[in-house]
């Protein structure tokens, strides 16, 4: 009851005041990319660019809203900072005067081994960080969903990485691929050292067997 | 009738003084030059390149009519030397070919002598004589400064984009330089973009359109920019090399390609523009409202789908204002929005939930949002949270 009064009695409340002045606040982005389709054993890998046109800088995280099971989405970089003069690329928007930067985000997608064919999706969620200092404000903030769909096929005999259809000849993107590869080569490696020691120890089987009846 | 003699004495002083005066003015307005000599202006050659035609041009004005001109030429001897012709005016310019000397280096002199049809000369120009030094053939230095050639250009499908470069000829003359747009699937572009309005990958989108583009003479140091407005119509994911190639009426320039930069031609955009970043309510009492966005009234909360953007679908959520300090909330249910008016019975209550905002905005336009708050009773303290705003591509699920 005390609370309540004491609710009741609070005269003034000071409201989501001191924003830092109005600015605008720009996001832009396009994907090259939202569907693949791969064998399973295969991954797959997207491409976004974010720009921001405006003077104020701000930070974007990119995190994984909804993926299958068991799934592999690696974002990368799922972490930075936006604005007109940071990114690796350009884009040509009709609105300014001169190209802006754009930052460019690959998604590689890799499914589990034992998923079934069929269409799958992975949704990745943009969240901005306007940085703000100021505590006490009522902040706008834009947002933004993709949606990225994976026609998943049957069993193929050979573990290959697909590329996305984009014909653009990066360095970069070459050489996120080759980690990616590595990455994957790695495993493969270790899937070949597997069989190796088993075909050791069904040879040293088989040879003691022989030894074994021969003796 | 009888005619007296004229007789100067049977004029008074003042009438000798008055025919004096009368006749000194008119002898002055007579004698005064009825035809002035012609005028001459823009002074220029065509080359400077050692051993070569060089045309030598003068443009000429007179008020009576013009007549003819002797050209006067120094051909790195170190005297004027008249043509043994005079030549008759065909129009207002004197234009005289001469082979120049082949030694680089050396300095040509040149004037002309023009009369008009009262005869009247002007010599002028072999008081003071034009000079230039004979120069040998230069290299064409080229820069493609538009785009990037170290980067990627994302342009969007149907949009235009800009092709820029810059030619300087270096170490000679040049002669007329021209500069053709050009691309290519992959490897250096070899092949000039079309100038045929919706060919694919790109078509130059000028009225009129041309894809080759002159500068004009270059003679050493002198720079040109060559500009051109492309449209990008190939298909999306696809990428191209573009550059600009320089070449000259010199058969012994050896024509200069650019670097050349990448473009890929991508699908219309998510592009949008809050025009606000946060909405300041100011100090308020608790239990009141409907307490309107100080933006309001001057429709300040507004979003633009930028050009090049596909249509797009904004949805709308929040969360509770929070003061942590009082571990104290207002619901995010207190505040609303309008997309219509600013009429606080025209709006919605803002939710943790995305509700449509407004849909299907095309690119280019710009709307207005309304925001009102009612504040329940609470705690006194600053209040703060967050409005969050999704444009996602029209009939796109935002969630």
């Amino acid at each position: 009851m005390v609370k309540v009064l004491l609710k009741i009695s609070a005269i003034f409340i000071f409201l989501i005041l001191l924003s830092s002045g109005a600015y605008a606040i720009n996001l832009g982005s396009v994907t090259r990319n939202s569907f693949a389709e791969i064998s399973n054993g295969e991954s797959t890998k997207f491409t976004m660019l974010f720009w921001n046109s405006e003077s104020e800088p701000y930070d974007v995280r990119l995190l994984v809203k909804d993926s299958p099971k068991d799934w592999i989405v690696i974002i990368d970089p799922d972490e930075f900072m936006l604005n007109k003069s940071i990114g690796e690329e350009y884009i040509n928007l009709p609105y300014s005067n001169e190209n802006v930067k754009a930052k460019a985000v690959n998604i590689f997608v890799k499914p589990d081994n034992f998923s079934k064919p069929g269409k799958y999706s992975v949704t990745v969620k943009t969240e901005t960080n306007l940085n703000q200092n100021e505590s006490n404000q009522l902040s706008i903030i834009p947002e933004r969903l993709f949606t990225f769909e994976i026609d998943l096929k049957g069993l193929t005999t050979s573990d290959n990485i697909v590329e996305s259809k984009v014909k653009i000849p990066t360095n970069e993107i070459e050489t996120k691929n080759d980690s990616l590869e590595s990455y994957y080569l790695k495993v493969d490696d270790k899937t070949d050292k597997k069989y190796f020691y088993l075909a050791i120890v069904s040879l040293v089987v088989i040879v003691s067997i022989i030894i074994y009846k021969k003796s | 009738m009888k005619i007296k003699a004229f007789s100067w004495k049977a004029f008074s002083f003042t009438q000798k003084i008055f025919f004096i005066v009368f006749f000194i003015f008119f002898m002055t307005l007579f004698s005064s030059d009825a035809s002035a000599a012609p005028i001459y202006s823009l002074n220029s050659t065509n080359s400077t390149l050692a051993g070569t035609f060089v045309l030598h041009s003068l443009n000429w004005t007179d008020d009576v009519g013009l007549s003819g001109y002797i050209f006067s030429f120094d051909n790195c001897t170190g005297s004027l030397v008249n043509d043994s012709s005079w030549a008759s005016f065909s129009g207002t310019w004197s234009n005289v070919t001469k082979i120049i000397n082949s030694t680089v280096g050396c300095i040509i002199k040149w004037c002309v002598y023009a009369n008009d049809t009262s005869d009247d000369w002007n010599s002028t120009s072999c008081n003071d004589p034009f000079s230039y030094t004979t120069s040998q053939l230069g290299y064409l230095e080229v820069n493609l400064t538009n785009p990037d050639a170290s980067g990627i250009l994302n342009a969007i499908q149907n949009l235009t984009f800009n092709i820029n470069a810059t030619v300087t000829c270096r170490n000679g003359t040049c002669g007329n330089v021209f500069g053709t747009a050009m691309y290519n699937l992959s490897s250096s572009p070899d092949t000039a973009i079309s100038i045929t309005e919706g060919d694919k990958p790109f078509y130059v989108q000028e009225d009129p359109a041309n894809v080759e583009k002159t500068c004009g003479i270059l003679n050493q140091g002198d720079s040109c920019q060559l500009n051109w407005t492309v449209n990008a119509t190939g298909d999306v994911n696809t990428g191209w090399k573009i550059g600009v190639m320089f070449n000259s009426s010199y058969t012994g320039i050896q024509s200069n390609n650019t670097n050349s930069a990448t473009i890929s031609i991508i699908p219309c955009t998510q592009d949008f523009t809050l025009q606000w970043n946060s909405i300041n309510f100011g100090l308020l009492n608790p239990s009141t409202g409907p307490n309107s966005a100080p933006g309001n009234s001057d429709n300040q909360y507004n979003i633009t789908v930028n050009s090049g953007s596909c249509n797009l679908d904004f949805y709308i959520k929040g969360t509770n204002l929070v003061n942590t300090t009082l571990n104290s909330q207002i619901g995010i249910g207190n505040l609303t929005w309008s997309n219509n008016s600013n009429n606080y019975s025209e709006s919605f209550n803002l939710s943790s939930n995305l509700n449509a905002l407004k849909m299907n905005v095309t690119q280019g336009v710009c709307f207005t949002t309304w925001y009102w708050i009612n504040v329940p009773p609470v705690y006194s303290g600053y209040y703060n949270g967050n409005i969050y705003i999704f444009g996602v591509e029209n009939g796109k699920s935002p969630a």
